[in-house]
């Protein structure tokens, strides 16, 4: 593995190079105006063939957010996770569906859940997990889930809950056959 | 046996006919309960289970039906997201009175591990009236059985009037509904 990650910084910049738990297991972060020639040239030259997953980590503190694309390779059966960073305040990125059909449906759900819109990704506005969602998008990490809970579902305290619970109890017990 | 188990200590009773006629009725009804297969949540497969060879739900009544016009009994089986409470609402509304509504779970009490969730129904009740709670995360067939018990039980007492509640409080319980549904696009009455 190790050669081809040597390979792969003879002809693009490598930000930053990890193992993983693996030994077929191996993260590179590339800028981010590299990425499609970087999957692009794995996918064709390296045989990593399947794109597994498309996932987003928001990094409030650097005021980021990290895009992972976790490739994986029948031939050689390895995965490569190849991270880039984007802006928080501009959540905007290229879409990868020329290269991957399969990016169509995790992109949309990336749109959906943390607000990251891919440019070119024709089905990306429609609903997927949530409908008709007004909110800021949940899966960010200024997103208050306990409140919005709170205020939208009722409160885990409340009167409705405790007359549940009271009647869960006299069910079983058959108290108000006492009363 | 004591002596006194030989005779009644209640007051003499005066039923009507329609009062004996529905004591007659609940007792049949309680005695085949057929459930949608309509499973919610990740306690719905504890369903298969239950009413296959090893616990054989058939036995007390209870089997599985395809559509909400046949069926009895709805199984609100873990937890519940607001779009498939649309979906619970539509098939609720198009079950043939009596039915009756068994939450299963943690989560239809009070939200259970997913409290804080932004896509999960803390209180299940709030939306549509639930006859009998199976606690547990997640219940296991004996415990969804010995729930089918206390339904035909309470059933048989007259006391699963949850179906009665929804038509007598509609309005309230719309109101509910349509607080966090947000673009209501199913029709107002379903029946």
């Amino acid at each position: 593995m190790e050669d081809l990650i040597k390979r792969l910084e003879s002809i693009f910049k490598i930000v930053e190079k990890k193992r993983g738990k693996r030994d077929n297991l191996w993260i590179l972060e590339v800028e981010k105006d590299s990425l499609h020639a970087v999957l692009s040239y794995l996918k064709d030259n390296e045989s990593f063939r399947h794109l597994a997953l498309i996932s987003c980590v928001d990094w409030i503190e650097n005021n980021k957010f990290q895009l992972s694309y976790i490739l994986w390779s029948y031939q050689k059966r390895q995965n490569l996770i190849v991270k880039i960073f984007i802006d928080r305040d501009k959540p905007e990125f290229k879409t990868v569906l020329n290269l991957f059909p399969q990016a169509e449906i995790y992109e949309r759900e990336i749109r959906e859940l943390y607000g990251v819109t891919f440019e070119g990704n024709p089905t990306q506005f429609e609903d997927f997990v949530l409908e008709d969602w007004e909110e800021m998008p949940p899966m960010r990490r200024d997103f208050d889930t306990l409140k919005y809970s709170q205020e939208k579902y009722g409160d885990r305290d409340s009167e409705v809950l405790k007359t549940n619970i009271r009647k869960i109890i006299s069910d079983y017990t058959d108290e108000w056959r006492r009363k | 046996m004591k002596e006194k188990d030989y005779f009644l200590d209640d007051r003499p009773k005066k039923l009507s006919y329609s009062e004996v006629w529905e004591k007659f009725f609940n007792w049949a009804r309680a005695q085949s309960l057929w459930v949608i297969a309509y499973g919610t949540g990740c306690g719905s497969i504890e369903i298969p289970p239950m009413v296959t060879s090893r616990f054989d739900a058939e036995r007390f009544g209870v089997s599985t039906v395809g559509t909400p016009r046949q069926a009895d009994v709805l199984i609100i089986s873990g937890y519940l997201a607001v779009k498939t409470l649309k979906r619970v609402i539509r098939v609720y509304e198009q079950m043939q009175s009596p039915k009756y509504v068994v939450g299963l779970g943690a989560c239809t009490v009070n939200g259970g591990m997913y409290y804080d969730s932004y896509n999960t129904v803390n209180l299940v009740d709030l939306y549509i009236p639930i006859d009998v709670y199976v606690a547990g995360c997640m219940p296991r067939p004996e415990a969804i059985l010995a729930g089918f018990a206390q339904l035909m039980k309470k059933i048989k007492e007259g006391r699963a009037d949850g179906w009665k509640q929804y038509i007598d409080n509609l309005d309230k319980y719309r109101k509910n509904q349509e607080k966090i549904i947000k673009n209501w696009k199913i029709p107002n009455y379903n029946w």
